[in-house]
């Protein structure tokens, strides 16, 4: 379907929104969870992130972006504030009923053993993200984008709304410091 | 400078397992539930006599809604303002400071999206004042008679 027409269809019908987060749920869970390291505050994140594009989507004009570029620029802003404001999380998930409280803290608990697992057979990872962490956020997100999500340069650009050749030198000067910072801590 | 670049390519990364939460989120998100200490259900009950005495009043003879409004009222005066004015204000108050929240952390978007995405609980204002204004309207007719 046609990001057009899918736009038209949640318009009329919100509960198509469905399309939308079964298809980049994952991505940005997983975007998210690469850039904080951090289960619970991730899952919080990711659902600030569709909460807002569910609420905005009849604002979201699509000139030139798509939904997936929307998402992750959402994500982007959101995970920035959470580093910004010394990582207090939103709260979001407490917002929602828990109508389900057993079903969907089971659910919750199996995934983060699920990842904390995988997390760990990547302990390189594990090095560049702590330094990376350390960074400030306009590099972070765009060393994420890059190098976690591997994103070319014109995505990271629409998703920071920021012209390529800022992104390549933004990307060359963070590089830099995040090799400091690697070597720095780990001896790399 | 290179070699980190390259290792940074083929570093390997975590992959996400499919996420069990996503479906029981989704259908949070989608239908725009919150917590809340109340539950919507006890506007139930108000409407459930309502309903009840509006069958009384089309079946039985000479009964009336006023009426059966009335003898309950006598009957049970705590019970009526608690299920016609104190549960439904309550409700309402809590849903008015929901939406107030939502509308903030979801970064002030449009009004028309914004109720619509949050149909669910103006429908539930709208029943709480529904019941509000059953209960003022015969308390008044009450008062004048």
């Amino acid at each position: 379907m046609e990001e057009v027409e899918l736009l038209k269809k949640i318009k009329h019908d919100p509960e198509s929104f469905r399309i939308i987060f079964q298809q980049f749920y994952q991505p940005i869970f997983g975007y998210i969870y690469r850039r904080t390291g951090h289960f619970e505050d991730t899952a919080d994140l990711a659902a600030t992130t569709f909460y807002k594009a569910f609420i905005n989507l009849g604002k979201f004009v699509p000139r030139g972006i798509s939904i997936k570029v929307w998402l992750y620029r959402i994500a982007t802003n959101e995970t920035n504030l959470y580093f910004r404001h010394n990582r207090r999380r939103t709260r979001a998930l407490a917002m929602f009923e828990a109508s389900q409280a057993s079903e969907w803290k089971q659910s919750l608990a199996g995934d983060k053993i699920a990842i904390q697992a995988e997390m760990e057979q990547h302990r390189r990872f594990q090095r560049v993200q702590e330094g990376l962490k350390s960074l400030p956020v306009r590099y972070q997100q765009i060393l994420a984008l890059r190098y976690f999500e591997g994103k070319p340069t014109k995505e990271i650009a629409e998703i920071l709304d920021k012209k390529e050749g800022t992104i390549k030198s933004l990307l060359s000067r963070g590089v830099e410091k995040l090799r400091e910072k690697v070597q720095l801590k780990s001896g790399w | 400078m290179p070699d980190f670049k390259d290792m940074l390519d083929e570093m390997g990364k975590p992959e996400l397992p499919d996420l069990r939460h996503k479906e029981l989120l989704e259908k949070m998100i989608v239908r725009g539930k919150d917590k809340s200490i109340l539950n919507v259900w006890w506007l139930a009950i108000g409407f459930y006599m309502v309903a009840a005495w509006v069958m009384k009043s089309a079946y039985v003879p000479g009964m009336t809604l006023r009426h059966s409004m009335e003898d309950y009222s006598g009957r049970h005066p705590y019970l009526a303002v608690l299920f016609f004015l104190v549960i439904p204000i309550t409700i309402t108050i809590s849903c008015l400071f929901t939406l107030r929240r939502i509308f903030r952390d979801a970064g002030r978007p449009a009004w028309k999206d914004f109720v619509r995405a949050m149909a669910a609980r103006y429908l539930t204002i709208g029943a709480a004042l529904l019941l509000i204004l059953l209960y003022l309207i015969f308390a008044t007719l009450k008062s004048i008679a």
